[in-house]
């Protein structure tokens, strides 16, 4: 009884931070993406492109797995399609990851209470679970979704099991290794449940569409870009490499195996240097993190390396989690990728709580505990101020700050103007047109079009006279014109100095001119 | 009489060592002041700033701590001013070094597989092979902490503080590291040294005497001056930032002036450093970022040594808590988390140079991990050739080739030619972008040191504190403006450079 009401306190306690002022940061492209299908699907049964009950969305040409689309189907309904809608359900879920690791842990270990409650406790606060929980990101429902498939493997229900591990391939597209990796140590543990039907039949089949897609359509592309084997060495590297000696040196020590185990395990690394864990984040991308600070929480990383150099072969399901992980992001081009390898703040999360388990073990006293709590409560509300109040202010771009107040300012005029630029600076605006505007599916799937424009996304040009383009000064002269330019173009075309730039409006990094 | 395997380790070292070690690497600007200094001291009693028999050398405005160049007196007045007589002074030591670690880890452990196979490691370490080979302070100070070390172990308490004192004489890291490793020390041995604290009276009088000109010289600019170029401070980022975060509040509460205090932000900044120097990355894969502390393409330690690394480091917890091994293993723990202090208080971290200490026991867990991993015996060997023959070439074939600037390669060749031109030219200029070409151009002319103690002056010194000489005799160091040069000029520019 205690027990239960323990767990729901820990639930009700992360639901509320991840809750919180929902609407907080801006809503990012895919985002949008997910909630405007979700919404389409509803309306129509088909997807933005006129396609009936896909598994994979074509979106923007980047083929997202569906499930996130389908869990968001009850919360557009009874909420309609905004912020709140599109991200509940990666808040609940993302709620219930610290009860079922909580599970998890004493299911491997029955007597590891104290060990999966501090868990369940500390994935309340880390700050890698909190970023990806309160956004509509697919990796943490596929976090959740491994957790909760080797729950239920290491409780012997293996059809289920199975039934999880293959939806892991219709939420995320980094849901492939990360199941593999996971079903790999599974394998190491138990080798002869593996190979029980229960557990192979319904994988094996539920994959076939995924793995015919891999081999034969679209989805073979986006795995070329992502694959850090599409990067060999270049060129003039090699021709100095050969210039300093000979080619016979060169097929010897500089070979491209050599090249690219040294990139690989580079990358690996990356995921487990301090600068990952606790100072910088994913420093190649802001929008997957906290500026300046990394996926943990500052003390962690102390606890993490006790927890880890305190192994034994209780740990072993958690230490193979631990070292494999990061591979999940370590074989693609990016040097560190905190979306990809967010299942890695498990096992972080396990050692840093078997590391606080042994230290105040070691130096039992009150006041351990205390300068313990006080660390981590610190350090908990350094996180919060940074988060909430500096995050978009410090990468107001990366953040997309102002497409929902540009947007809805052109919806609300757009009827007074003939010509109607939108800037595609920041990307994929017409998704932001649909989504605020709640612009009819049925209407939209006759005319989408999306262009190639990248190896890995389209764009849309153009949705009724709203022109996605890049905006120029010219053109919005002309009479009856409403633009909206970047911050970028408004930089680079030095409208600053012009006599008109104070008629401009000014929301985040959009700039409103209209000219009746 | 069957010869110790210690000795063929020490012969091993020796070759490593000593191989090329006139041209390869060749010889930067910090050595070349060093065995200029020596050749200084050794013709006029005086340095080249003509301060006559100085503890700190002025040198570049950067005050480098002298026992270095007093040792490499002997060996200048013997061989003469080359980059040979000038780095022996850290080969002979860092091969002592190598042997007293050996002697230690023998003494502490009582295993003399582990004590060899440890000396084995430190000997073929890229790490330690770098940093001794050539004129680097950091080498000799940490074999005088090793050798200090031993001692303190073998209960000579006068050796110990000598030793240890004689670093403190050597390099400015040292002068954090080793009062902290002695500090380690002396708090394993806290029961019996306060048991004979009376036998401890003398020897501390005697270190405190030794030590009064190192302490001296941080109440005057000299010690201190460096601290300020290249400190934590040195770094602005956590001023800039704190402004940053302050100014993104609307109204300003003191909870937001105590986190985004710049000294909240430094302690943050300095625990980053701090533990940078423990990624993965730097010490296997990529190395320092500095060219002249690097070997292209590969990392301070081997690949391989990477499990082994682990796994040492591991299974010493597990026999530490069955005290097995126990006095080494906490030794050498704590001297792994000692040695990046010093580093990780310096605006450019992580530094291969200034955690140069980290080596020591870093070879002691990694051979700690091969005694535990004897069954992949044959993996291990093979690994280790593969891994050793790629280190020769990287350092050997393709660092000179790769980063020549950061050796100025070339400068030896070049200055017997402005030797020959000079008198025929009025001007001549030569280019600055390698830090201090003057003292190259002293070391390579043998300049004659009293010649150059009158006329010297230095120019003022840059953000990191560093200064360097524009101008000696009729020789100019930098170049002129294009439209600005004199008539009957000479001019030295680098390759690249060139129209």
């Amino acid at each position: 009884m205690k027990n239960k009401i323990l767990l729901i306190l820990i639930f009700l306690t992360a639901f509320f931070i991840r809750f919180y002022n929902y609407k907080y940061p801006p809503l990012l492209w895919d985002e949008a993406a997910l909630g405007y299908n979700s919404y389409s699907i509803l309306q129509t049964g088909k997807d933005e492109y006129g396609k009936l009950l896909p598994l994979i969305f074509k979106s923007f040409g980047d083929y997202k797995p569906g499930l996130y689309v389908y869990l968001a189907l009850p919360f557009v309904k009874i909420f309609g399609l905004n912020e709140l809608s599109v991200r509940l359900p990666s808040i609940l879920i993302g709620s219930l990851i610290p009860i079922f690791l909580y599970f998890l842990i004493l299911q491997i270990n029955k007597k590891n209470y104290n060990l999966a409650l501090l868990a369940a406790i500390l994935a309340i606060f880390n700050p890698f679970n909190i970023t990806y929980s309160r956004l509509a990101w697919e990796t943490n429902i596929l976090t959740f979704e491994l957790i909760l498939a080797s729950y239920l493997f290491f409780k012997d229900k293996y059809f289920w099991s199975s039934i999880i591990f293959a939806s892991t391939l219709y939420t995320y597209q980094g849901g492939k290794l990360a199941s593999l990796t996971l079903i790999f140590i599974l394998f190491a543990i138990k080798k002869s449940k593996i190979f029980n039907l229960k557990f192979i039949a319904p994988l094996f089949i539920l994959s076939l569409p995924i793995v015919f897609g891999m081999f034969f359509n679209h989805e073979s592309n986006r795995l070329k870009v992502a694959s850090i084997f599409s990067y060999p060495r270049s060129p003039t590297e090699t021709n100095q490499i050969i210039a300093e000696s000979n080619q016979i040196n060169y097929d010897i020590f500089h070979n491209s195996p050599i090249f690219f185990t040294r990139s690989i395990l580079g990358r690996y690394f990356n995921h487990f240097s301090p600068e990952f864990l606790t100072f910088m984040g994913d420093w190649q991308n802001p929008r997957h993190g906290t500026p300046y600070l990394g996926v943990l929480l500052l003390p962690s990383i102390f606890f993490l390396v006790i927890g880890l150099f305190n192994y034994t072969p209780v740990n072993f399901f958690f230490m193979l989690w631990f070292l494999l992980a990061p591979f999940s992001s370590a074989l693609t081009r990016d040097s560190v990728q905190a979306t990809r390898s967010m299942h890695f703040s498990i096992p972080l999360l396990y050692f840093t709580a078997q590391g606080i388990i042994v230290f105040l073990k070691k130096f039992k006293s009150h006041i351990t505990y205390y300068i313990i709590l006080a660390t981590y409560l610190l350090s908990f509300i350094y996180f919060l101020d940074l988060y909430f109040n500096h995050m978009v202010k410090v990468h107001p771009i990366e953040w997309l700050d102002g497409y929902k107040e540009s947007m809805n300012y052109l919806i609300k005029q757009k009827d007074k103007y003939q010509n109607i630029t939108f800037t595609d600076m920041y990307g994929q605006p017409y998704i932001y047109y649909l989504f605020y505007s709640k612009y009819p599916p049925s209407v939209y799937q006759k005319k989408a079009i999306l262009q190639n424009d990248s190896v890995d996304t389209g764009k849309v040009e153009s949705v009724d006279n709203i022109k996605f383009k890049s905006a120029s000064f010219d053109e919005a002269k002309k009479p009856s014109s409403i633009t909206i330019f970047g911050y970028d173009e408004v930089a680079r075309l030095d409208l600053k100095n012009k006599p008109e730039f104070n008629k401009f409006i000014k929301f985040g990094n959009f700039y409103v001119y209209e000219n009746p | 009489m069957k010869i110790p395997k210690i000795f063929f380790i020490l012969l091993l070292a020796i070759i490593l060592r000593f191989v090329f070690i006139n041209n390869i690497p060749n010889l930067n600007p910090d050595e070349a002041a060093l065995g200029y200094n020596a050749y200084s001291l050794i013709k006029t009693g005086r340095d080249e700033h003509g301060i006559s028999w100085p503890i700190h050398f002025k040198s570049f405005g950067d005050y480098k701590p002298g026992a270095y160049v007093y040792l490499a007196i002997p060996s200048v007045k013997l061989f003469g001013l080359t980059p040979f007589a000038t780095r022996l002074p850290n080969l002979i030591l860092s091969i002592i070094g190598i042997y007293y670690f050996y002697l230690l880890v023998r003494l502490l452990s009582k295993s003399n597989d582990l004590a060899l196979l440890s000396s084995l490691i430190l000997t073929i370490s890229p790490w330690h092979l770098h940093f001794s080979r050539g004129a680097w302070e950091a080498s000799v100070a940490l074999s005088f902490i090793t050798i200090g070390t031993y001692y303190f172990f073998k209960d000579k308490k006068y050796l110990f503080i000598l030793f240890y004192a004689l670093s403190l004489y050597t390099y400015h890291s040292a002068r954090l590291v080793a009062p902290l490793l002695a500090i380690a020390l002396i708090s394993f041995n806290f029961p019996a040294i306060i048991r004979n604290l009376k036998n401890w009276v003398l020897p501390l009088v005697f270190g405190i005497a030794i030590c009064i000109p190192v302490l001296m010289s941080f109440m005057h600019s000299g010690g201190t001056a460096r601290i300020g170029g290249v400190g934590l401070t040195a770094d602005k980022g956590p001023i800039a930032r704190s402004e940053e975060l302050l100014n993104q509040h609307a109204n300003i509460k003191i909870f937001n002036r105590v986190i985004h205090n710049k000294r909240t932000l430094y302690l943050i900044s300095w625990a980053q450093k701090y533990t940078s120097h423990f990624n993965l990355n730097f010490l296997f894969i990529n190395g320092d970022e500095v060219p002249r502390s690097k070997v292209p393409d590969m990392g301070l330690l081997y690949l391989i040594e990477i499990p082994l690394l682990i796994y040492g480091i591991y299974k010493s917890f597990q026999h530490s808590k069955a005290l097995k091994l126990q006095s080494s293993n906490a030794l050498f723990l704590s001297w792994l988390f000692i040695a990046p202090i010093a580093s990780s208080l310096t605006f450019q971290a992580p530094s291969a140079l200034r955690s140069l200490p980290m080596i020591i026991p870093l070879s002691y867990f990694v051979a700690y991990g091969i005694l535990e991993l004897k069954k992949f015996k044959y993996i291990l060997i093979i690994g280790y050739l593969f891994f050793f023959a790629y280190y020769l070439d990287a350092y050997y074939i393709h660092y000179q080739k790769r980063w020549p600037f950061a050796w100025n390669y070339g400068f030896s060749k070049v200055v017997p030619y402005i030797e020959s031109q000079k008198n025929q030219y009025d001007h001549i200029f030569v280019t600055n972008i390698y830090d201090q070409p003057y003292i190259l151009y002293l070391f390579f002319s043998q300049y004659p040191p009293q010649k150059i103690q009158p006329q010297i002056k230095l120019t003022p010194p840059d953000k990191f504190g560093f200064s360097t000489v524009d101008q000696i005799d009729n020789i100019t160091f930098h170049l002129p403006e294009e439209n600005k040069i004199p008539s009957n000029s000479l001019i030295i520019n680098d390759k690249m450079f060139l129209p």
